[in-house]
């Protein structure tokens, strides 16, 4: 008798303020071709008035609770995945909690970046399995806008995210069937600071400091070594996706539909063209939204079944890659 | 039928030389009795440099030697602290690093001073059970703090700088092998005291940016709190969740081996035991021996103690802290 755990709602909220690229393009020496040819991304959205990741957080929660038939008061555990946490401590989850209503429940953040959201689901599974409860609400919440340097200095960073967040409840398998098969976790430390963000950095003699705002790259914005990530990407991607298939005695011919991070459309073909899938097999919508991290898989997943590609009886592979570096992937029966 | 967890081995790392509450009030600037004020005999304050993973490190050399497991033995890292290396990635990536573990899961929690019982719980549930015939892969669960890098250190910052302080806790557990028995983790979370005790800033909310000056000159990226706030509500948590967990597990407080009740003020850590009629003698408050580690004091007292339990006998730990977030585990001794 499966034991499984299935996504069983979703939801997201987006703020209305739509960046384009030749908005950017007023903002700093750039141009839609330039960032488009590069990254496939056209738009993202940026907060407009003051706003957390918890604001849209709530919108994002409800949405998903009520597409799962369920209340607030339903749920034994919150995880909040993000790297732009609303505030430095407690946990952003402390602050959806209470905006949400919830009672006094377990609440903690997942700081794993682009692969929060799976490593989210990972461990909301197992807890799930080991007894603890039976839902699970997972919300991803991100406001990059407020954290970019949006100036020609900051432009390799500055274009690529936009703010989001998107939620799902996880509990009991509807059939048995349905569900999470197995998931697959990775990190590789050496290459923290290939992608990252320093400060804050508690590490440091001052966590941080007036100098910090100073210099060619100032060290209270993030930074990235692009075309290492993306060697890195392209290869880790197919890696952790065949061994998700591996682990269930399936092959890439089995896999119905690729739900991928949505960091870089030129990744994500290049993974395509890998596994030889097609294109109508990867979901892609950061032409839009740009990188959402935390919240870039939801966000496509909803996507994905509100136009029917995720459809009953397939096979669904939830896969990510990013800052750490950290990589992992989730394998469902959809 | 869950499997036992097993705590196989355990380390601990307080940081350089103990900073007296003498040598801390000439450096905030106070001619106070710090010692009288908070019940705190001393605390340490790490290098630069270091940070949380570089403590952590430290503690998992004697936990890794006990579990008898070497770093390619691990099949992930899971890191709770409040006070991360830097902003992003997790403190995980940097310990995967210094450990030269192999690039299995790094998964990094926040859930501040219930870090130790909320990480226990997450990994304690991502253990794979063994299959017949094969050895437990043991996960390595570290939490640590760096508060000496962030604190206000002047005479305005006294209330929390006098408390906060540094250190590490190791553990190695799995679903098997020797070692002592986890017997129960529960831990909650109530939003809706968030700042009563907290660091404003950087806030992601903040429209135009995460952070500017103007937060630096007004101190928002230090910690405050209004601890008198929160003395009732933390007493009776605690209270609350030691009934839970003794319950559950059909522990008698009042005969368990050692109580370690772990929060920012000694004295309601008193309060509670008292409250709970449990000897003076048996009770252990970590905040009291070396400040308050948030996600750190109870793995380090667990590390430091657990070795003077017979077996059979039973540690108690609970903690409390700022979310408003508390929890409790049970630990059997083997």
């Amino acid at each position: 008798m499966a034991n499984r755990n299935h996504i069983l709602g979703v939801g997201s909220a987006l703020p209305d303020n739509v960046v384009t690229n030749d908005d950017l393009s007023e903002r700093m020496e750039t141009s839609h071709e330039w960032i488009e040819q590069r990254t496939g991304i056209c738009e993202r959205r940026h907060i407009d008035v003051a706003c957390g990741g918890t604001d849209l957080g709530k919108i994002a929660a409800e949405r998903a609770l009520e597409a799962a038939g369920l209340t607030i008061e339903d749920i034994d555990l919150l995880i909040y995945a993000t790297l732009s946490p609303d505030l430095e401590w407690p946990a952003t989850a402390c602050l959806m909690a209470a905006k949400l209503g919830a009672p006094q429940i377990p609440a903690l953040d997942v700081r794993n970046q682009c692969s929060g959201f799976v490593y989210s689901l990972a461990t909301a599974d197992a807890w799930l399995k080991r007894g603890r409860g039976s839902h699970v609400l997972i919300v991803g919440g991100e406001i990059h806008s407020t954290g970019l340097d949006l100036t020609t200095r900051g432009r390799e960073v500055g274009v690529i995210f936009g703010d989001a967040a998107a939620a799902v409840v996880l509990g009991p398998s509807p059939d048995g069937e349905k569900g999470i098969l197995s998931s697959h976790l990775h990190a590789e430390g050496r290459f923290a600071e290939k992608l990252w963000l320093e400060v804050p950095s508690s590490r440091r003699e001052k966590h941080i400091l007036e100098a910090d705002f100073e210099g060619e790259k100032p060290v209270v914005f993030p930074y990235m070594a692009g075309r290492y990530v993306f060697k890195h990407a392209v290869t880790r991607f197919p890696q952790v996706i065949r061994e998700s298939l591996a682990a269930n005695d399936l092959d890439v011919a089995d896999l119905g539909l690729l739900v991928p991070h949505q960091a870089n459309l030129r990744i994500n073909q290049v993974v395509a063209a890998e596994l030889g899938l097609d294109e109508s097999q990867v979901v892609n919508n950061m032409q839009r939204y740009g990188n959402t991290t935390a919240a870039s898989i939801p966000l496509a997943l909803e996507e994905a079944m509100l136009d029917g590609r995720a459809h009953e009886g397939q096979y669904v592979c939830m896969a990510a890659f990013g800052a750490g570096f950290t990589w992992a992937a989730a394998l469902f029966r959809w | 039928m869950l499997p036992e967890i097993r705590l196989n081995g355990w380390g601990y790392c307080l940081p350089g030389d103990a900073v007296s509450n003498e040598a801390l009030a000439g450096r905030l600037g106070v001619d106070r009795d710090l010692g009288a004020e908070t019940g705190i005999a001393e605390r340490y304050f790490s290098a630069p440099g270091e940070g949380p993973s570089g403590l952590a490190a430290i503690a998992a050399g004697p936990a890794m030697a006990k579990a008898g497991v070497a770093a390619e033995d691990l099949s992930m890292l899971v890191f709770a602290t409040t006070t991360p290396d830097v902003a992003f990635p997790g403190s995980a990536c940097f310990l995967q690093e210094k450990l030269a573990a192999p690039t299995v899961g790094a998964l990094d929690l926040r859930a501040q001073s219930a870090g130790f019982v909320a990480a226990l719980d997450m990994a304690a549930a991502l253990c794979e059970i063994p299959a017949a015939g094969t050895s437990p892969e043991p996960i390595l669960l570290a939490t640590a703090e760096v508060f000496s890098s962030g604190l206000d250190l002047s005479p305005s910052g006294a209330e929390l700088a006098s408390r906060l302080a540094d250190g590490a806790s190791v553990v190695v557990l799995s679903a098997g092998g020797a070692g002592p028995k986890l017997l129960s983790s529960r831990w909650y979370t109530d939003g809706t005291l968030l700042e009563k005790f907290w660091t404003a800033a950087p806030h992601s909310s903040q429209l135009g940016r995460r952070i500017d000056r103007a937060d630096l000159a007004a101190g928002r990226h230090y910690p405050q709190s209004d601890l008198p706030a929160l003395r009732g509500v933390a007493q009776a948590r605690l209270i609350e969740v030691l009934r839970e967990v003794s319950a559950e597990t059909q522990t008698d407080l009042e005969t368990a081996a050692r109580v370690v009740i772990d929060y920012v003020e000694p004295q309601v850590a008193v309060a509670a035991a008292r409250e709970l009629g449990i000897a003076k003698d048996r009770v252990v408050i970590p905040t009291a021996s070396f400040g308050h580690v948030m996600a750190a004091g109870l793995g380090i007292e667990f590390a430091r103690s657990i070795d003077g339990l017979a077996t059979g006998e039973r540690m108690v730990l609970a903690s409390a802290g700022p979310g408003f977030t508390w929890g409790a585990a049970v630990i059997e001794a083997d």
